[in-house]
């Protein structure tokens, strides 16, 4: 007896452990997880190769740590161990004023952002079109600057973007700044809490000024009805699991359309409902993202001539919760997610009034598709 | 395969350590090697026939050394064993070295060429070296069982990095070792003790230099860049001493008893005492098998300030084929001839003074160490003694203060001297606090696996 007290703490963890080992085994298996919005590993398959290279190991251990017992109760024990030792930042993620949160970026690849934004405009010199837009969205870090925590080590964004502004204007690009817009409104919920995205209020502010740019009256949201939908946990929550984190609200606009055709089928509305119940609300504008979808708008605005008014949009995320406002301006509007196509020499065998290059700040610093821009007509449509 | 990982927490460890208590005496060794090579090829399966063949062949040599080491044949033996085996430590980690400063000479330009690393190579080498001069040199006698020997080479504990334990330490543990409970008990704590020590301390404070050091040396300011140099030397504290406490743990649990490589390296109080906290089966090798045999401090100051620096030259060498290692250890090799020479006794009449003297030196040090391209090395020493103003160091002071202070807290005895004065509360209150240790360890181990798939970002 006394041997087993004494030993206690040893047996202790073997019962622990096994009874881990055994859960993880007898739990049920998810294909999918929410949080993480991807596919969960499977068992790997054996092959010698696979040994070789070392691949089936880590595949091995990716199905482990994967189907872990209470994975998800792991990760939060070890965000709130961080805020118990005084973090404010947990995987990347900062907690600013006001449950706001920040994505760190310490190593912010200017230089790519400089590279792409030289494509755009090589891009809209090749081009007959004259009307041809600009604009980078600023990142909350720039417009939210006051909810910071102090000495946010972002480095100086603001510059950053008021350098590729001037750059697109000297290459002759139109270039359209909704910071000014965002700042002056930032205190009504411009940016999700927990997300990378501008809210529907921001995509918004951002489309008025934009068509009061191109001598549009921009529609009032008060013609629209608005939708809320509670408890939206974004990308940055999916990061961070800050324990306390309030959650978002994501507000879509009924805006009425004649059809949308995404990628050759049609659907009959903008917006996936059924993604707005689950966690990645944010995909369900537009259906998350496609190379290409063309809304047709439920209003008529024929040029002079006759013709179908139409605007294209190159855009990451971002566009999709601003694409839906400029139905009220356009008969077509062409959005296209380079990410996903490269067939622009195909696209530009129909008219625009305008074309719009939408990105965001950080995506705009990692995006390696902008260069399809400038493929030719033949690998293009190798697509 | 890494100690601190869910693989081998929940898969390996249980059913080795199952199979080997178990077992009857005579199939032990035979579990603990193939469990072992598992563990050693595990997704590096190529790595695996050298150390195989090492061990094949050195077991030969060293009967073979046993049996002529009283005859001319013995130590030529001996100096062709050596050779093979340095030969082979250096073609695979030095040649890539060795060739591009060769083509610093004008009239050569020849291809870049290098190997990959066999894991443990560095560690295994010296460990081989040592039994075989042991052998010669009467201090053991050869292993006549290549399982056993087998074992001696490979096993997991210390396989990858350490301790260096030499044969003659386990030699009778080898054929005949006991388990008992007390055994598997401590050795688990001490296992867990090393696991929190990496994961909980080591892995954390390293994100504090990792992300000061990737944005560069020449934005950050002064303030911050010491705070990741002070990061950086509590991270491979804890990190390399974690590790030497799980194999000496892990090797416990297996009735083997490994000799302690960190005895609290930062509360020196002089570079002379660092050297015998820091990596100490290190610094024994070296000076049994380098030091010694050039003769030591027998020969005079002059001889013996010579030894040092070849002493130190290679230490520095070992940790990686780089000069600034080698600076490293020249830089070390300097105070302490200095301290040798008269500062010793200075140092030790002090006791904060000595104590900021050496850490500030290990510190730079620590500099030296952990950049290899020289003007990095430049940018970084620049923004450590050329004021540069800024704020951001606020914002990681903020964020790392508790680790921090943990940190430095935990770099000393505290926790053993506490331990020694529970009493009758010790079993109850180490087991929570290991039982805490190890859950909260395996909640980082789980989330550092956590990718979540961003999908708008891509």
């Amino acid at each position: 007896m006394k041997k087993i007290v004494r030993y206690l703490p040893f047996f202790l963890y073997v019962a622990v452990v096994f009874f881990l080992i055994l859960g993880s085994y007898f739990a049920p298996r998810k294909e999918f997880s929410e949080m993480e919005n991807r596919k969960l590993q499977t068992w790997p398959a054996l092959s010698f190769r696979d040994l070789i290279s070392g691949s089936y190991t880590t595949g091995v251990e990716d199905y482990i740590s994967d189907h872990f017992l209470g994975r998800q109760d792991w990760i939060m024990a070890k965000s709130i161990s961080e805020q118990v030792v005084g973090k404010d930042e947990n995987n990347g993620i900062t907690i600013g004023a006001d449950s706001y949160m920040f994505e760190k970026n310490t190593a912010l690849d200017v230089a790519t952002m400089e590279r792409n934004l030289g494509y755009i405009i090589e891009f809209a010199d090749d081009i007959p079109q004259e009307n041809v837009w600009f604009t980078l969205v600023p990142p909350s870090s720039v417009v939210l600057s006051d909810k910071l925590p102090q000495g946010f080590p972002n480095g100086d964004e603001q510059a950053v973007l008021n350098s590729l502004y001037q750059t697109a204007q000297e290459g002759g690009l139109q270039v359209y700044n909704p910071t000014t817009q965002l700042l002056e409104q930032k205190e009504e919920y411009v940016y999700y809490r927990t997300d990378h995205h501008w809210t529907s209020t921001g995509a918004y502010l951002a489309y008025s000024g934009f068509v009061e740019e191109l001598g549009l009256t921009p529609v009032s949201l008060e013609e629209y009805q608005a939708n809320v939908v509670e408890d939206f946990y974004g990308t940055y929550y999916s990061k961070a699991q800050w324990f306390g984190t309030v959650p978002d609200e994501l507000t879509w606009y009924d805006i009425p359309v004649e059809k949308i055709v995404i990628e050759g089928e049609e659907y009959p509305t903008m917006y996936d409902l059924e993604q707005f119940e689950t966690r990645d609300k944010y995909a369900g504008f537009l259906y998350s993202n496609h190379g290409l979808t063309t809304i047709y708008s439920s209003t008529s605005h024929p040029n002079e001539d006759g013709t179908p008014s139409r605007i294209l949009v190159f855009k990451d995320s971002y566009g999709n919760s601003f694409a839906p406002f400029l139905t009220n301006h356009f008969d077509e509007v062409v959005v296209v997610d380079l990410r996903y196509y490269r067939d622009v020499a195909g696209l530009l065998e129909q008219d625009y009034n305008a074309i719009y290059f939408l990105y965001s700040f950080a995506n705009f610093s990692t995006d390696s598709n902008v260069a399809k821009l400038l493929l030719p007509a033949q690998a293009q449509s190798q697509a | 395969m890494v100690f601190s990982s869910l693989i081998f927490l929940f898969y390996f460890m249980p059913i080795v350590y199952l199979l080997h208590t178990l077992a009857p005496r005579k199939l032990k060794n035979v579990i603990l090697l193939l469990s072992s090579l598992i563990f050693y090829s595990w997704g590096e399966l190529e790595y695996l026939p050298l150390i195989l063949i090492s061990a094949f062949i050195n077991y030969f040599l060293g009967l073979s050394i046993e049996r002529w080491k009283n005859i001319n044949k013995g130590k030529t033996l001996l100096i062709f064993s050596i050779c093979l085996n340095v030969g082979v430590l250096f073609f695979f980690k030095y040649i890539g070295f060795f060739i591009s400063n060769l083509n610093y000479l004008p009239f050569l330009n020849l291809p870049k060429f290098s190997m990959p690393l066999p894991l443990g190579i560095s560690f295994y080498t010296f460990q081989i070296l040592a039994y075989l001069v042991d052998i010669y040199k009467s201090r053991t006698k050869a292993e006549r069982n290549i399982l056993n020997y087998a074992v001696c080479l490979t096993m997991f504990p210390h396989m990858v990095a350490g301790p260096i334990v030499r044969y003659e330490e386990i030699s009778g543990e080898l054929s005949n070792r006991t388990l008992s409970l007390e055994k598997l008990q401590s050795g688990l704590f001490t296992f867990i003790m090393g696991l929190g020590s990496k994961v909980l301390l080591g892995n954390n404070i390293y994100n504090l230099w990792e992300e000061v050091s990737s944005a560069g040396w020449q934005s950050s300011s002064t303030p911050l860049a010491w705070m990741a140099l002070l990061a950086y030397g509590f991270y491979i504290y804890f990190d390399f001493s974690g590790y030497s406490l799980m194999a000496i743990g892990l090797a416990k649990m297996l009735g083997f008893d490994f000799p302690q490589n960190f005895n609290y390296p930062y509360i020196s109080k002089s570079i002379t005492e660092f050297w015998r906290r820091w990596h100490m089966t290190l610094g024994l090798w070296f000076r049994d098998y380098i030091y010694i045999p050039l003769g030591g401090n027998r020969k005079g100051m002059p001889r013996q300030i010579f030894n040092l620096f070849v002493v130190w030259a290679l230490t520095g060498f070992w940790h990686g084929a780089s000069w600034n290692f080698v600076l490293w250890g020249l830089f070390f090799f300097v105070f302490i001839v200095i301290e040798k020479l008269f500062l010793l006794r200075h140092l030790e009449k002090s006791k904060v003074w000595s104590h900021f003297y050496a850490m500030f030196l290990v510190s730079i040090g620590w500099a030296l160490f952990s950049i290899s391209d020289f003007s990095v090395l430049k940018d970084f020493l620049s923004n450590l003694f050329l004021w540069r103003n800024g704020t951001d160091w606020i914002y990681y002071l903020r964020n790392y203060a508790i680790m921090f202070g943990l940190c430095f807290v935990l770099s000393t005895p505290i926790l053993e001297n506490i331990k020694g004065k529970l009493g009758k509360v010790k079993i109850p209150v180490c087991t929570i606090f290991a039982g805490a240790v190890f859950l909260l360890s395996v909640a980082y181990l789980v989330d550092s696996t956590s990718s979540p798939f961003l999908y708008f970002n891509f």
